[in-house]
């Protein structure tokens, strides 16, 4: 071997050696953790905070906890119609239906959403307010037509008011979308009979037993 | 229009897969069950004459293979007595299980009972316990009461049921009929 051919030998060999560190180049060190200017960071108001860790509280069960901040949040924001309604909700949670529904009635109808709605209606029933519990259900559904649940709560409260007429056209409603439902139609047959049509209350019962059930 | 608008929106929110999944929209808690719509079918089937047979039908099967369940045999009792089958009314209220469930109002078709298979003297015990039970009892009730006596032959034990009915609703023709007819058999009108 030559001194032109060694040294040659000597180059590539260096390169091959140079090859794997070059494909695999140490990690580079961490980079610092971004600094986010201030400006860039949503302002979150001791309300809202209230608020968020309130809501976090109560879908954690602890209700207590939750209507305290709530409270606390209210006492800033006494007109915020939104935030009382999320409080009544959760005093309804809570147990404290009759402080619940109280809170509830005091808000303006338009105020309320669709779930407070229904859920006001729901506890107006264990008073028996039939009509008043209609109506909610009614606004719920004017937002929301395709809430089954809250149709089914209108049709049997309807019932209980002995509107039968209406009651069975929420009834057809839900049994037109869903024809197969058992227990939609078995309500509906229920509700026949209380209105004194025997005839299609028996014929509504029959194709929701077993086969081979009636003789 | 509304309806079927309202409906195009459920469908389109729910389709037809709970059912056919066996699920339903309806809380579990407000769930009827196979066996209350049977005695429910049952029941409206009773209403008419014409279907009573096949009510009845329901209900002795369904006895037949529950013979614990109390209120399908006081159901099937009643419709027992709608069909003048009174002696079968009391053979099945007679059984241990709705014995142990009296209501007044099966208590009421027990004495019913009692009146069509002839057994006025316990059809008139069940009245007078019914009677005993209630602090302002309707027309109704007394004038049963007073049947089970003026039935028996004893028109004067009848007299004081009869005058209370027609007290309780002076309207009543049926009350004012038995009364006067009490009041003639025995004399007391005159």
């Amino acid at each position: 071997m030559t001194r032109t051919q060694n040294l040659k030998f000597s180059i590539s060999a260096l390169l091959v050696g140079l090859i794997p560190t070059l494909a695999a180049p140490p990690p580079p060190a961490a980079p610092p953790p971004p600094v986010v200017p201030l400006s860039a960071l949503e302002t979150i108001s001791d309300d809202q905070a209230r608020i968020e860790l309130a809501r976090v509280l109560s879908y954690a069960k602890r209700y207590d906890e939750a209507l305290q901040f709530y409270g606390q949040a209210l006492a800033a924001r006494p007109a915020d119609n939104a935030l009382r309604v999320e409080y009544g909700q959760v005093l309804g949670w809570s147990g404290r239906t009759a402080e619940a529904e109280a809170l509830l009635l005091g808000i303006p109808p338009a105020d309320l959403t669709p779930a407070a709605a229904v859920y006001l209606a729901d506890l107006l029933l264990a008073g028996k307010k039939f009509d008043e519990s209609a109506a909610l259900y009614r606004r719920s559904l004017a937002v929301n037509p395709g809430d089954g649940a809250a149709r089914f709560k209108l049709a049997r409260v309807l019932a209980w008011g002995k509107h039968y007429d209406e009651s069975l056209g929420e009834y057809r409603v839900l049994l037109a979308a869903l024809p197969t439902d058992v227990q939609v139609r078995r309500h509906y047959a229920q509700t026949l009979g209380w209105a004194g049509r025997a005839d299609e209350a028996a014929r509504e019962w029959r194709p929701t037993l077993p086969a081979g059930a009636t003789p | 229009m509304k309806g079927v608008l309202a409906a195009l929106v459920l469908l389109t929110s729910f389709g037809p897969t709970p059912a056919v999944r066996g699920e339903s929209i309806v809380p579990a808690a407000d769930r009827i069950d196979d066996r209350a719509a049977k005695l429910a079918l049952a029941e409206q089937l009773s209403l008419r004459e014409e279907t009573r047979a096949e009510a009845r039908s329901i209900y002795i099967a369904w006895v037949a293979a529950h013979p614990a369940d109390a209120e399908a045999i006081i159901a099937l009792a009643r419709l027992e007595t709608w069909t003048g089958r009174g002696a079968e009314a009391v053979a099945r209220l007679e059984l241990p299980a709705p014995q142990g469930t009296l209501t007044p109002g099966a208590r009421a078709i027990f004495a019913e009972g009692f009146m069509q298979a002839g057994r006025l003297a316990d059809a008139a015990r069940i009245y007078d316990e019914l009677l005993a039970a209630e602090t302002s009892p309707g027309a109704g009730l007394l004038l049963a009461a007073g049947n089970a006596r003026s039935y028996a032959g004893r028109p004067a034990e009848a007299l004081p049921f009869y005058r209370r009915a027609v007290e309780a609703a002076p309207a009543d023709a049926v009350a004012r009929r038995n009364l006067g007819l009490a009041l003639a058999w025995t004399g007391a009108g005159a």
